[in-house]
């Protein structure tokens, strides 16, 4: 049975839970790969995949999906085979469009949405347009360094109350696969977490570093 | 004692994580200058710009509250209070 190793430690309960669940996933990037590949292996029942970009040469180094054969591809028809392949428990649905079309709405079945975006406007668009009492868990990377947090829409600050004065960067984000691995697979477990009403990281910010192995958990009001 | 702490891209450039001011309270624009005077590193070029004002890409969270939405730098910080800076990471 391919959920056996993890139902040995989670249980039946939670593995049913997980098959009902349906998590919308905000970027098939570097944090989007590995999380919604996770999410995947554990047997969610149902993803999202939403992203409107087209594979190049710099994704190779952390997207994990993508080799050189597709460069020039749409992410979304990638990932979506890559993640079909694994097996059939889980319904992929690829969503082809940017987060800031005006009319994008979030689909209604949704547990709640991982944000794997790569920049902090989008993010603000995706937070407003998340539906109350739905949680957000939000991962962001740069260099070697990034940070995890969920977020309830209604009861928790808003994305904006902790991020304001954020910078937009000149040219691309440096970062790498090193970085990208860990917080995505943070991010994933806290997502499941969610799902399980089990929060680790509910109003409270996991900032981790790499360069000297920082993990410290922030509170946010 | 206010306890202040760096993350990341400023805990690299100062090459320390924390540091404590014993201060019974202070606004965050002076404790950013006293930071300076200590570390005897020149990092309020990184945070605030010529006219005084809080430069974009650092957080500033006084207890979990970004100071955007308190006082900006004109925050009081008592004692016993947290402060925690730090660049986030934008990408994805």
């Amino acid at each position: 049975m391919i959920f056996s190793r993890q139902i040995a430690f989670w249980g039946e309960k939670k593995q049913l839970i997980l098959q009902k669940s349906t998590i919308f996933i905000a970027g098939i990037g570097g944090l989007g790969c590995l999380l919604s590949e996770i999410l995947v292996r554990s047997g969610i029942g149902k993803v999202y995949l939403c992203d409107n970009g087209i594979i190049k040469k710099p994704d190779l180094n952390r997207q994990i999906f993508y080799t050189q054969k597709d460069i020039g591809k749409r992410k979304v028809d990638i990932a979506t085979k890559r993640l079909s392949e694994i097996h059939s428990f889980t319904e992929i649905v690829p969503v082809d469009v940017n987060i800031k079309d005006k009319n994008f709405i979030l689909p209604s079945d949704i547990s709640g949405v991982a944000d794997c975006l790569d920049n902090f406007e989008s993010r603000f668009v995706l937070w407003d347009k998340l539906p109350r009492n739905k949680f957000y868990v939000h991962a962001g990377v740069e260099r070697f360094y990034g940070q995890v947090v969920t977020l309830i829409k209604g009861s928790s600050p808003t994305l904006r109350d902790i991020f304001s004065n954020y910078k937009v960067l000149e040219g691309p984000i440096p970062v790498c696969a090193h970085s990208v691995s860990v917080i995505s697979s943070i991010a994933a477990t806290e997502v499941v977490k969610n799902i399980f009403n089990e929060p680790v990281l509910l109003n409270r910010m996991l900032v981790i570093d790499l360069s000297d192995f920082t993990f410290i958990k922030l509170d946010v009001k | 004692m206010i306890k202040v702490r760096f993350f990341t891209l400023l805990r690299l450039f100062l090459g320390i994580s924390e540091i404590d001011l014993d201060q019974d309270q202070i606004s965050v624009k002076d404790l950013l200058f006293l930071i300076n005077e200590k570390v005897e590193k020149d990092f309020l070029h990184k945070l605030i710009d010529e006219s005084g004002e809080l430069l974009r890409g650092t957080i500033i969270l006084v207890n979990g509250k970004n100071i955007l939405h308190l006082e900006k730098l004109n925050t009081i910080v008592k004692t016993g209070d947290e402060v925690n800076m730090f660049p986030p990471g934008g990408g994805g």
